[in-house]
């Protein structure tokens, strides 16, 4: 069971371009929209997935031999859950004020359809190994996907990133474009990201 | 028994994960509680003393005693904070009664007041003297209105509250002159709506305030005397 499919280091490359969840997969779209408004939010939310993905894969391979096939959607979410709970306890101790500008998008993630898309892809076939470096892949994937958009969004929309204001900005508010930290700015930013990295990589198939 | 034979293991995990998140809410719960509690005692210094005169990320926060000290490290003040919870005429709200250190009467008052703005409700924390004749600062907790424009309230434009007569009557206006922007607040441009709210807000809390005040329901003790 263990020996089909692709071995860790395949499994840990095409996290990061080849199947990246945002731009190759669309998977867990919602917090891609949602959080990218600053890089700090981003950041936060892609170390949450990294750190629910790792937990529930890893215990999703441990047991994949007693799963049912009709109940395994059923343990995946319990799994899921739980670990997000624990992460959102956490953040909410350790890591208030960023816990409270996410708000609702913690809990979220259970519905996030990476993760059970990389159990059921990854985990409830492959060994450990394989599973954590699928896990750390597909996050630093997803990771990279939210910074790129938080990165664009948060500079056009306040002129700096980690919150701080960049010099060439200063207090000029009149260049601030406040519409690409909105919900509308997420949608053409992803659009035009997507675009961008679809017509890379058609002209390096072409090449 | 065949249901059994097929769900033992969701069972079985739903137990363990169970047991699990119960422990780690009771180990994080205190963090979290006192992570609410010191965000609002944090901020009591600045609202009594004003913006300027105190560094809120210095501020020391032990139980009910909280220390005020400036950008430089120096202290500038100490309080004990009285929490309470007071039915007023629109619902519950909490105020902090501040003391100044050994002394029994109270050198001011902090109202945590809601209601609601442009986008969604806006909590904020308004800060008067003992004798409700001056705001002496504002600090909004919670608010989601729009990002450039709303949002805002949050930024400096907040201070210009500070100095301005608690009769909670306070007006709100726009492009106003020198002499104007002394008992008025100068609007957000573009955010009227967000400036209005706050105001409105800030003018509820101050009549409710005023009026419990009056009818001796704030205060430790309070809760005696009314019975």
């Amino acid at each position: 069971m263990a020996s089909d499919g692709p071995t860790p280091l395949e499994r840990f490359i095409n996290g990061i371009l080849p199947e990246n969840p945002v731009y190759r997969q669309l998977l867990g779209m919602c917090p891609v929209l949602a959080v990218t408004n600053s890089m700090q939010n981003a950041i936060t939310m892609a170390g949450a997935v990294m750190f629910v993905l790792i937990c529930a894969n890893i215990l999703i391979s441990l047991i994949r031999g007693l799963l049912k096939p009709h109940l395994r959607i059923l343990v995946f979410t319990l799994t899921i859950a739980t670990f997000v709970t624990i992460a959102d306890r956490v953040l909410a101790a350790y890591m208030y004020e960023t816990s409270k500008s996410l708000g609702p998008f913690i809990p979220l993630i259970i519905v996030n359809c990476l993760i059970i898309c990389r159990c059921e892809v990854c985990s409830s076939k492959q060994g450990i190994v394989t599973s954590i470096s699928d896990a750390i892949g597909q996050s630093l994937g997803f990771g990279i996907g939210l910074a790129s958009m938080a990165m664009v969004r948060e500079l056009l929309a306040t002129g700096g990133l980690f919150g701080t204001e960049w010099i060439w900005y200063g207090d000029n508010e009149k260049y601030r474009w406040s519409l690409m930290g909105l919900p509308p700015g997420a949608f053409f930013t992803l659009g035009i990201l997507l675009g961008l990295v679809n017509w890379l990589t058609a002209k390096k198939k072409t090449n | 028994m065949k249901y059994l034979k097929d769900g033992w293991l969701i069972l079985l995990l739903a137990i363990v994960f169970g047991s699990g998140l119960a422990y780690i809410n009771a180990a994080l719960n205190d963090q979290i509680n006192a992570n609410k509690k010191n965000e609002t005692y944090n901020q009591l210094p600045a609202l009594l003393l004003g913006a300027q005169a105190v560094d809120t990320s210095k501020t020391v926060v032990e139980g009910i005693n909280v220390t005020a000290k400036d950008s430089a490290g120096k202290v500038v003040a100490k309080y004990r904070v009285w929490e309470q919870s007071v039915k007023g005429a629109k619902g519950i709200y909490t105020v902090y009664v501040c003391y100044k250190e050994k002394e029994s009467k109270p050198c001011g008052f902090v109202v945590k007041s809601k209601g609601n703005g442009f986008a969604d409700t806006i909590e904020a924390l308004i800060g008067v003297n003992a004798r409700v004749e001056k705001i002496t600062g504002i600090y909004v907790l919670d608010q989601k209105e729009t990002p450039g424009l709303g949002d805002k309230i949050t930024s400096d434009w907040k201070n210009q509250y500070q100095g301005k007569a608690a009769d909670g009557n306070l007006k709100v206006g726009k492009k106003l002159n020198e002499e104007q922007k002394k008992t008025q607040i100068d609007a957000i441009s573009g955010a009227t709506i967000s400036s209005d709210s706050l105001t409105k807000i800030v003018n509820s809390a101050i009549n409710t305030l005023k009026t419990d005040l009056t009818a001796g329901k704030i205060g430790p003790g309070a809760d005696k005397e009314a019975k």
